[in-house]
């Protein structure tokens, strides 16, 4: 028998530099990072947040066992998604972020975990001394807000991706609405008046960018939106994973982001990476949002985001992508 | 030996390629077609063909692809399933087309990339079924990625006689030792 073999076939390497932790240390960080002006704010995160790990499935009488897995290096990947307030005309990566998400996710097992930044954070910005975390984006584009949320929780992304409202909306319309689980009621006079009731919703293009981005009637405010926008991300895998396997619609998803993205990833890193977050299995999903107390900085109103507990996450999810206590 | 791999590619895409879009899953956003046309006979049986094609690609880009991508695919199955002398215990290099980082995944899975559960109980297995279906991302008329549907039926004998099913998705990427495995989905059971 003449089997074929291939000996020594190296690991793929995405050529992403590593460059994690030791974020305090006042270091600037010259590394290249991958930055993706994305059309899919959430929405790579939606990519992100699909499948994965060995499983066992019971098919009527028939036991089907599964296996998966996807090589990708590194094997935990961390990916900023960042919701642009670009309005038409303005540049989205010299806006100002109105959602921050940092996704983790663990290719080898299937694990992914979103850290939710308040966009109101106070925070330092490198070379540009304390100012509104989202600013950092206006400052110094993704590469910039990169740094800046990967000081604040200890990890460093290796892609940043920036989408703004209009993409989303579509992104969102085109994989036929997502499904979210409210927990209570709220609304906004000017972008959604009569408002999401409790309970379990199914939200078009419109309604999804609208519920990730009211924060006035929360409760607790910046930290409910970040929340929702967690929901939001939830929705949109739960939707990404349940079409992964259909013929096509990865290749499409990759070649439509393409088209709609800046970023220095070859089509076939695009390729591996989406791939990669179709195999995220969703029971092994964790979500915290930093938490801080408010405050009141020069007449505007600021999170002082608990550091300390930021930096605990990051160091829990860190080299697994799970959190297992907010 | 089936001599999955044996075979060349006989390759008669011609124009395009088979396709089992069913409609608008075949229309890509640059103006791509749907893959249509015929499926690849190789010589070992494994019918490979087109299922999405997202973006263009040329007839003579798509037989290259047909017989390169079917060969890493015959590899697999060749070496993992239905090649082999019967019975046998040494299943610890039976990816030959996966990359470094897949090799090692598909070997935590072996008992189901493989037929390590069984290839110590049975002395033979007689192949049935081997199909493949190709979703291809093409960008400027070059593919950059292949989601390669398989589909493998055979029949072990020996001690476990089954009827065995494999089913599911490679995912493979260009790299300069050709087209390789980078991961999978993939589904093993009894018929």
């Amino acid at each position: 028998m003449t089997t074929p073999r291939n000996p020594g076939l190296p690991p793929l390497r995405s050529s992403i530099p590593r460059f994690r932790g030791d974020p305090g240390n006042g270091k600037r960080l010259q590394r290249p990072l991958r930055f993706l002006t994305i059309g899919l704010v959430l929405a790579v995160a939606a990519f992100v947040v699909p499948d994965s790990a060995v499983k066992s499935t019971e098919v009527a009488l028939v036991k089907v066992d599964r296996a998966n897995g996807v090589d990708l290096t590194p094997d935990v990947i961390w990916i900023l998604a960042v919701g642009s307030d670009a309005r038409p005309g303005e540049d989205m990566t010299r806006s100002r972020g109105d959602a921050l998400q940092l996704v983790g996710m663990d290719t080898k097992t299937g694990a992914a975990t979103a850290i939710g930044i308040p966009r109101d954070s106070w925070v330092s910005i490198p070379g540009h001394g304390y100012e509104k975390i989202n600013a950092s984006l206006y400052f110094g584009g993704p590469q910039l807000l990169g740094q800046t949320v990967g000081n604040l929780v200890g990890i460093q992304p290796d892609y940043v991706f920036v989408s703004r409202f209009k993409f989303f909306q579509a992104m969102i319309r085109d994989i036929g609405g997502i499904d979210v689980v409210n927990p209570i009621a709220f609304d906004d006079t000017y972008l959604k008046p009569e408002g999401f009731p409790k309970g379990r919703l199914h939200l078009g293009g419109y309604d999804a960018m609208a519920f990730s981005r009211i924060r006035h009637n929360l409760i607790r405010g910046d930290f409910d939106r970040s929340a929702n926008q967690q929901r939001v991300l939830r929705g949109i895998q739960a939707k990404v994973r349940a079409r992964s396997a259909v013929p096509g619609f990865i290749e499409r998803g990759v070649l439509t982001v393409m088209q709609h993205l800046y970023t220095d990833l070859s089509p076939a890193e695009l390729f591996r990476l989406a791939q990669a977050m179709a195999q995220v299995e969703p029971r092994k999903i964790t979500n915290c949002v930093v938490q801080g107390g408010i405050g009141d900085i020069g007449g505007a109103s600021v999170v002082l985001p608990y550091v300390d507990r930021a930096r605990r996450l990051g160091d829990e999810a860190r080299n697994d992508a799970t959190i297992d206590h907010c | 030996m089936t001599g999955v791999v044996a075979g060349l590619a006989v390759v008669a895409l011609g124009s395009g390629a088979c396709s089992d879009a069913g409609g608008s899953d075949g229309a890509a956003p640059d103006g791509g077609s749907p893959a249509g046309a015929s499926a690849t006979e190789r010589t070992a049986g494994t019918r490979v063909s087109f299922g999405v094609l997202t973006g263009r690609l040329p007839s003579d880009a798509r037989q290259r692809l047909s017989s390169q991508v079917g060969d890493v695919v015959d590899g697999w199955i060749d070496a993992a399933y239905v090649g082999g002398d019967y019975p046998r215990r040494d299943f610890s290099d039976v990816w030959p087309g996966f990359t470094a980082g897949a090799q090692q995944e598909a070997h935590h899975d072996r008992a189901l990339m493989s037929n390590e559960d069984v290839g110590d109980r049975i002395d033979g297995v007689e192949l049935h079924k081997s199909t493949v279906k190709l979703d291809v991302l093409a960008v400027k008329q070059h593919p950059v990625g292949v989601t390669a549907r398989v589909f493998l039926g055979f029949r072990t004998t020996g001690d476990v006689e089954r009827e065995v099913r494999v089913k599911g998705r490679l995912f493979l990427t260009h790299t300069d030792r050709g087209w390789r495995v980078f991961g999978y989905d993939v589904t093993k059971g009894d018929a």
